[in-house]
């Protein structure tokens, strides 16, 4: 009897315990607390007023909000902070509504007068590197319910300026409480996550803010953003599950990463496009046919094939075809055609081909790969290039006094309107026309109209001779576009970037 | 003269070379083309931002100036603020100076683990087996990247085998130490190879000197033989070229700390110059030339302690 019934007993437990084990995998997956994010750079300032490189933007972007904020898909702009608003006929003033209840992660409410110090602060301060955005406000009046921002000329673009990263709120008791130098390091916004800890030069760790405005988001309580320099390195903890997602994977490395099952490779569509830069001051790219030549004669396809892996498309405008609403479909453009080149610099009174000197950035794998691809394309049609390797403030300083003859660079759009590339491409006074030296002022006063010109489609037609009149005037002529490549081990989940190069943290998470 | 009076003898004379040092670094930073400003801006502001910050580092003002505040800084410990990092100097150089520190001491303790016995051991039975093996081994360590041998290291020992992390700096002692481990030997690679050729050159020539003879006819063990005479006097050349690789090692290597991602001085120096913070690379130049002169002193003691014939 003893026996049986103890039988009996094992047997229930048997079942029993099996029964708990399969409630308990039957139930929600267990996600970690925190993602470690592998970057490249450390940042120096966290006040969007100062913040001017890619590695502290990613930070900023996850504290300060503004009034509006591109679209995921960043083909529009939609509210943020704000949620409605209209702009006066002669496009001079906007008006916003706000979100109400909007806090500071430390719970203090947003005022007005927060708007008003933050938006103004941000067109005077007299160092700040992306003061242009801010400049054409004249006047800025807002209460808790509404911001009326007012402008010095009319302004068709002025929604995309309030994209950027300076034009968000911030708190005007918080700055009198601590001064300038903590402000910048003890940041306080209305973002998803607020700064926990900042280890110079080794980490950051943000955490989710209590008081954010969105429910329920976001999903993961922190994220660890360590500094790995070496892409070796950072490659290397990735494999190791030292971080969980790694920023910026140079192409090279991709193919190597994809065969690591446990581990997944991202590619997100992105506004980065690489320029060929001429300075139009000196001889021979003063003469319009010799620079029209020169981009007959590069093999963009090629090019995008070897120094993207692949992962690139030729671009021939200006602005990026991300753009979708202002990217022009009808640019006529000259095909690669050697021969062409040849022809043509023939006919500017070049016969025997001509010679200049490219001045790259040294020490970094891609623009050292452009110029050398460029200097043997060109080769073929009599074009003798000179490469010059510098090192970054010293190239800086070359084509920023327009001692250069050629240089390559990079744009990348912060917000989905035009006016950001073609304001810098096309006024003199700002850049030297994009360090090329050509002051076409036609070209200018068109710019300027555009900037003006409420009528969407009116606007987008102008936009479209706009990137026509760059492409003949070829002083920067357009290589090729490339995707942004993360990788992250196959347990996170969610992870996006924008063309626009901001992470959506919000529902990034990762399974245990 | 005394020890003493030559002790101070010496520090006097490191002031004049510091202060060469000083106006050297002031004028040869100063003399690149870049500016500090326009970095700090980025690349979309506008040359009035650019004036506006400049006026705001005081970067306009004569260089004589300049320099007198400096100066003023290095007496007062008041480094200046570091432009690319916004923080004092002070605050900045001291957790990466223990960073270099801690490397030095492990690179070195390993350097001189490994190198004493092979050293000695290869000088003793010259040319025998151990001898081609550690003089192979040495030139190998030699030739080999420093950059390389590290990633071969983490890939080994991060990813393959997961005994210890891949670079990085850990946040509680032991953890750093941890994290010391694979730099450490990769810095000692080339310290290592210059000790054991030089202590197995001291141990051949000392071994046939008449005193080593002697105190074997005397009938001391072999141990005591080595110990007493042989190492002793091998120490001196030694201890001297391990001082030079140590100050060495001491201003950093921008190499191996960018490879294990060590927040350490090399890095910050070479950084510095390319973010043109004039602030940071002076002050780290100043305190380096101090550390060479220092250790030069150190040397030089320790070597009369070592070998009874020099005397001040």
């Amino acid at each position: 009897m003893k026996k049986g019934f103890f039988n009996v007993l094992v047997i229930l437990l048997l079942v029993l315990s099996l029964g708990l084990v399969g409630y308990a995998s039957a139930g929600e997956p267990e996600y970690a607390d925190q993602i470690v994010i592998g970057k490249l750079g450390d940042a120096a300032y966290l006040d969007p007023n100062q913040a001017v490189g890619v590695s502290e933007i990613t930070i900023t972007q996850q504290i300060y909000q503004g009034l509006v904020e591109p679209s995921e898909d960043c083909k529009g702009i939609v509210p943020c902070l704000a949620t409605d608003w209209t702009i006066s006929d002669n496009a001079l003033v906007y008006t916003f509504n706000l979100r109400p209840g909007i806090k500071f992660s430390d719970g203090s409410p947003v005022k007005g007068e927060d708007w008003e110090w933050s938006l103004i602060r941000a067109r005077d301060a007299e160092t700040s590197g992306y003061r242009f955005a801010a400049e054409p406000i004249k006047d800025v009046v807002a209460d808790d319910k509404t911001v009326t921002i007012t402008l010095n000329e009319p302004s068709a673009s002025f929604l995309g300026n309030l994209c950027m990263f300076n034009l968000t709120v911030g708190c005007k008791a918080h700055w009198d409480a601590v001064g300038e130098q903590e402000y910048s390091l003890q940041p306080l916004g209305t973002g998803p996550y607020m700064l926990k800890e900042w280890k110079k030069e080794e980490y950051i760790i943000l955490e989710k803010n209590p008081n954010y405005w969105k429910e329920g988001v976001p999903f993961t309580n922190e994220l660890k953003y360590k500094v790995i320099g070496d892409d070796n390195t950072r490659s290397l903890q990735l494999q190791s599950g030292d971080i969980d997602v790694m920023m910026d994977v140079p192409f090279s490395m991709i193919s190597q990463l994809k065969s690591n099952d446990k581990i997944t490779t991202y590619t997100f569509p992105s506004t980065q496009i690489r320029y060929f830069v001429l300075n139009t001051t000196t001889e021979p790219l003063d003469n319009q046919k010799v620079r029209q030549a020169i981009g007959m004669a590069i093999n963009k396809e090629e090019l995008a094939d070897i120094v993207a892996w692949g992962l690139g498309k030729p671009a021939e405008s200006l602005l990026s075809d991300t753009q979708v609403q202002w990217f022009s479909n009808n640019l006529k453009y000259n095909a690669y055609d050697v021969e062409g080149a040849k022809a043509l610099l023939t006919e500017a009174g070049y016969p025997d081909g001509i010679n200049f000197t490219i001045s790259v950035r040294a020490g970094s794998q891609v623009y050292e790969q452009i110029a050398v691809i460029l200097k043997s394309q060109l080769a073929e049609a009599g074009i003798d290039v000179v490469i010059e390797l510098l090192e970054r403030a010293s190239l800086s300083e070359k084509y920023q006094s327009l001692t250069h003859q050629a240089t390559i660079l990079q744009w990348l759009d912060d917000f989905p309107d035009p006016s950001g590339i073609m304001n810098w491409t096309v006024d003199y006074d700002q850049s030297y026309a994009w360090y090329t030296g050509l002051n076409d002022v036609e070209l200018d006063e068109f710019n300027a109209k555009a900037n003006r010109e409420l009528d969407l489609e009116k606007r987008v037609a102008m936009y479209n001779e706009i990137q026509q009149r760059i492409y003949d005037n070829a002083n920067v002529i357009p290589l090729f576009s490339n995707v942004f490549a993360w990788a992250a081990s196959d347990k996170v989940e969610n992870l996006m970037v924008t063309p626009f190069y901001k992470q959506l943290t919000e529902n990034l998470k990762m399974r245990k | 003269m005394s020890e003493t009076s030559y002790i101070f003898k010496r520090i006097l004379q490191m002031i004049p070379v510091m202060i060469i040092v000083s106006i050297l670094i002031f004028v040869m930073i100063r003399l690149i083309p870049g500016d500090p400003a326009r970095l700090v801006l980025g690349e979309k502001a506008t040359n009035a931002s650019v004036e506006a910050m400049r006026e705001k580092l005081g970067l306009n003002k004569s260089y004589f100036v300049q320099y007198i505040k400096f100066i003023k800084g290095i007496l007062t410990l008041d480094l200046g603020r570091s432009l690319t990092y916004q923080r004092p100097v002070y605050d900045l150089l001291k957790p990466r100076i223990k960073v270099t520190i801690m490397l030095t001491l492990v690179s070195t303790v390993f350097s001189l683990f490994v190198s004493f016995p092979f050293g000695y051991y290869a000088g003793k039975y010259k040319d025998g087996l151990i001898d081609q093996i550690v003089r192979t081994g040495a030139l190998t360590a030699v030739s080999m990247p420093s950059f390389w041998v590290g990633l071969l290291l983490m890939i080994l020992f991060g990813v393959k085998l997961k005994w210890l992390s891949v670079g990085g700096w850990g946040e509680t002692i032991f953890d750093q130490f941890k994290s010391l481990i694979l730099p450490g030997i990769t810095m000692s690679l080339l310290t290592s190879a210059l000790l054991i050729r030089n202590i197995r050159n001291s141990v051949v020539d000392i071994s046939n000197m008449d005193y080593v003879d002697f105190a074997r006819s005397k009938g001391i063990t072999e141990k005591a033989v080595k110990n007493r005479h042989i190492l002793r006097n091998a120490l001196i050349s030694t201890v001297t070229l391990l001082l030079m690789r140590m100050a060495y090692m001491l201003g950093g290597s921008v190499i191996t700390e960018t490879v294990f991602a060590l927040p350490g001085i090399g890095k910050l120096m070479v950084d510095s110059i390319f973010g043109r913070d004039y602030a940071v690379v002076q002050s780290l130049v100043f305190i380096f030339a101090f550390l060479v002169l220092a250790i030069n002193l150190i040397t030089d003691i320790i070597y009369s302690f070592l070998d009874p014939r020099v005397k001040f």
